[in-house]
């Protein structure tokens, strides 16, 4: 009988994870929204979104070069209106910090620092960071991991709180909230099952919008080896780079990315650094 | 329980699903041959376009739009017709906080959602937050036309 | 004057009355009660805390709280109570009857909820007239009701499994005050009978599950629980006057005993097979209990069983639907034996809700409704005679979740 026992709880708790995910339990009224739910959830999630990228503009530096800031939103809107989010603007900027990194925040904001463009060594490199990001917003990471939603105000809604009692603080909740986003970003970083997800959809991104896909391939592949101070929150909040390029390079075998013929776009990139005064300390490799 | 009832609920779970229509999300989407980015590119779609489900398989999905066959990222697809660009206006542009402003069902949400304009600018003095900063990252302003132009001009 | 009596007033000691014969009396939850209550391998939402608190780390949303007002009757008909005439008990109670809420909490999800799981209120007045012993009057007020409160904790230990605890406080409290008149106008006598009987008990219960799916769209649940009595009192006070006597009698009696319950154990089966329909089986296994002083019996083990369907035919409306059974844990009735039988009616129900859903938000209407028929003696030695039984519960429920 005991033996019957441990072979069930071995069974039990070796179940291969995310073979199949636990999206079953979801039911249609939750998964299928209408028009005026989504415009509601949207404004909900740039509302929160808003206050998070506000957070990281609060303890970092922006970089205010407008030339820059504007090439950056070209190469970030190319990648990201072949997302599924053609509700949302996106907004991209530098942060003024030589420590290697990138952020999100919900809703379409997304900041790279200096010292990340500095390793790159193309614009498809930068479209890859960037898509990585995109991809987050896309696949909706923070607000669902915070369970952000838009208010409802419908009778059914009103009703059942009335009927309920129950009495909320939104706005200690949506503070809560908040602090929660941004302890995610700095400190303890989504789940590796969204950043590995992310770096699929990235890739995915890349591939759909002509850049090379093998640029998330090569820049992770060089940051692994930078330095490790300027690494410090990358890795706190992030898997080992060796197994994200183990997931990536099957995908990309799977998928024959590296037969693809994708735009590494070299010279405009390197051109943009030099001029906006970034000083690029890559040697580049040949393109 | 008698066995009509029980052979209904059987039943049931075949009878719901049916063909699926799905609207494209993306700026534009590519129907492949195979599914892969190296395949031979059938026919481009735009967003909006609407295209019928014929087969599954993992990131990619088979589907029909008028006569062509191809397929498509499962990522650019969705069963949701694509929804016009959401914008959270007006919060900022009265720095002075305190100012009534006109109730609209934005700034309603924002204001019961999160921080009034008060926190925010407390916030700010605190250096726990910049609103100044982000103003002017969304006073970067990209159109649809730099992208295209941008993206024609991307040779080395 | 012979004395007339009737089922559940006088038992082998004046306390047995506060004895409870089934398990599965009220429908418990939001969601849960439209599906007959088979909600072990489901419980991913407040409800899921009294029947399986592991589900709750799979709640669609992380902030989420429910609650349920009921209007609860039931009616039991004994047949042949007095010279052929059939003797009817109602009950009836309007209440909120569960409330749950969650929210995360470090690495899991705590929850707290309240659920009454028995609601009797039973004022009647009954008169017989004209029986072998003359006219009968009889009128009792009756009201016995157990709360569950308290918290719990579930924590996911990976997508796919998931353990959880409750811990309810687990009180009861019961009053019963009848007074019967036998008078024969004719022969001049008569016979009154007063009697008040009260008994309150206190204990813990602990409820233990996990949450498993070893499949796609497959959801296994298991959870245990067993509530233990710390303390308990129970006192009656019986007051007779009749003609025979000059002064009335007083007989009083208490009894300390702290009532045995049974393990429960709950097991689980879900199938969702589309984001519409969900499909589920339960089946409840009490364990046997022995008796405990004069005022509760021991009683056998029993075995319920609930099937459950949810269907969305929109996004916006579910309708969800049910059968039970509550059966009886007294023995079946014995003409042979020599002591008092208690009554014995096996029951089945069948439940069916609709619900306006929005993305957050909840309201659900509806009924359950339980049958069932059964044996009863008046007192010990006497004819085994039939009864039965039906209850019916109204109920209004609403989620949230923020």
């Amino acid at each position: 009988m005991r033996r019957l026992l441990a072979i069930l709880a071995l069974t039990v708790i070796g179940t291969p994870l995310s073979a199949w995910s636990n999206d079953f339990r979801e039911r249609i009224h939750a998964t299928v929204a209408d028009t005026n739910t989504i415009e509601a959830d949207t404004i909900a999630e740039i509302e929160f979104g808003r206050e998070v990228a506000a957070r990281i503009l609060g303890s970092n530096r922006l970089l205010r070069n407008e030339e820059f800031t504007h090439y950056l939103g070209l190469v970030g809107n190319r990648v990201a209106r072949n997302a599924g989010r053609p509700e949302l603007v996106w907004h991209f900027a530098v942060l003024d910090t030589s420590a290697i990194n990138a952020y999100t925040a919900p809703g379409g904001y997304v900041f790279v620092t200096k010292g990340a463009l500095q390793q790159m060594d193309d614009e498809a490199e930068l479209a890859a960071v960037l898509a990585h990001e995109v991809a987050h917003v896309t696949q909706r990471h923070i607000v669902k991991a915070l369970n952000i939603k838009g208010a409802d105000n419908t009778t059914t809604g009103s009703l059942a709180r009335l009927v309920g009692s129950v009495n909320e603080s939104t706005r200690t909740a949506f503070n809560q909230a908040v602090d929660g986003a941004v302890q995610i970003l700095f400190e303890k970083g989504l789940n590796h099952s969204d950043e590995f997800q992310a770096d699929q959809v990235g890739i995915t991104l890349l591939a759909n919008s002509g850049y090379d896909p093998m640029a998330l391939v090569r820049y992770l592949s060089r940051i692994g080896e930078a330095k490790s101070e300027s690494t410090r929150v990358l890795t706190m909040t992030h898997p080992a780079v060796t197994q994200r390029l183990d997931l990536l390079n099957t995908l990309i075998t799977e998928e024959k990315l590296a037969d693809m013929a994708g735009q590494r776009s070299r010279t405009r990139f390197v051109n943009n650094l030099d001029t906006h005064g970034f000083n690029s300390n890559n040697t580049g490799e040949q393109p | 329980m008698n066995r009509h009832l029980l052979t209904f609920l059987i039943a049931l779970p075949f009878t719901v699903s049916g063909a699926e229509t799905l609207y494209v999300q993306s700026a534009k989407a590519r129907l492949m041959e195979q599914p892969s980015f190296s395949a031979p590119v059938l026919t481009e779609i735009v967003k909006g376009d609407t295209v019928d489900v014929e087969q599954r398989s993992d990131r990619w999905i088979r589907v029909n739009h008028g006569l062509v066959s191809g397929w498509v990222p499962s990522l650019l697809l969705s069963a949701q017709k694509p929804v016009e660009k959401v914008t959270v206006l007006g919060e900022e542009s009265n720095v002075s906080g305190t100012a009534r402003r006109r109730a609209s069902a934005v700034i309603t949400a924002g204001a019961t959602r999160g921080l009034t304009a008060d926190d925010r600018l407390r916030l700010d003095a605190q250096e726990v937050t910049n609103y100044g900063a982000l103003r002017w990252v969304e006073n970067i302003a990209v159109t649809e036309d730099q992208i295209d132009h941008f993206e024609r001009e991307g040779k080395e | 004057m012979r004395r007339i009596v009737l089922a559940g007033l006088v038992a082998a000691s004046p306390l047995a009355t506060a004895d409870s014969n089934h398990y599965n009396n009220m429908l418990i939850g939001d969601r849960a009660s439209g599906m007959a209550g088979a909600y072990t391998s489901i419980s991913d939402d407040p409800s899921g805390l009294y029947y399986n608190p592991s589900g709750i780390v799979f709640a669609g949303a992380r902030n989420f709280s429910a609650s349920v007002n009921a209007y609860h009757v039931s009616s039991t008909r004994y047949k042949n109570a007095i010279d052929g005439h059939e003797w009817e008990r109602t009950s009836s109670s309007l209440l909120p009857n569960f409330f749950g809420v969650i929210q995360p909490l470090g690495k899991g999800i705590v929850g707290f909820s309240y659920a009454v799981t028995d609601s009797i209120i039973e004022d009647q007045d009954s008169h017989f007239t004209a029986t072998s012993l003359g006219d009968f009057y009889i009128n009792i007020n009756h009201r016995d009701v157990t709360n569950k409160f308290g918290p719990s904790y579930a924590y996911a230990i990976s997508d796919k499994l998931s353990i959880g605890a409750t811990l309810y406080a687990h009180t009861r409290n019961y009053k019963l005050i009848v007074n019967q008149l036998t008078q024969d106008t004719a022969l001049g006598s008569y016979r009154l009978v007063n009697s008040y009987q009260e008994a309150s008990e206190f204990g813990m219960e602990p409820v233990v599950g996990v949450m498993w799916s070893p499949a796609d769209k497959v959801s296994l649940g298991l959870s245990v629980r067993k509530t233990t009595i710390t303390s308990s009192s129970a006192g009656s006070q019986t007051i007779t006057s009749s003609d025979a006597a000059a002064t009335a009698t007083v007989d009083s009696a208490s009894d300390d005993s702290k009532r045995k319950l049974p393990t429960e154990t709950r097991v689980g089966v879900a199938y969702f097979p589309s984001n519409r329909l969900l499909l589920s089986a339960d089946i409840m296994h009490y364990g046997a209990t022995q008796a405990s002083g004069d005022a509760y019996l021991a009683k056998q083990a029993v075995t319920n069983l609930a099937l459950g369907m949810e269907y969305y035919p929109t996004r916006s409306w579910a309708v969800r639907a049910g059968l039970y059974t509550n059966h009886s844990n007294t023995p079946s009735l014995d003409a042979a034996k020599t002591t008092m039988q208690e009554d014995h009616i096996d029951m089945m129900g069948i439940t069916l809700s609709l619900t306006r859903m929005t993305r957050t938000s909840s309201i659900t209407g509806g009924i359950g409704y339980s049958r069932g028929s059964g044996e009863w003696q008046n007192e010990a030695t006497m004819p085994i005679k039939s009864v039965d039984a039906d209850s019916l519960t109204a109920y209004l429920s609403s989620s949230y979740s923020y």
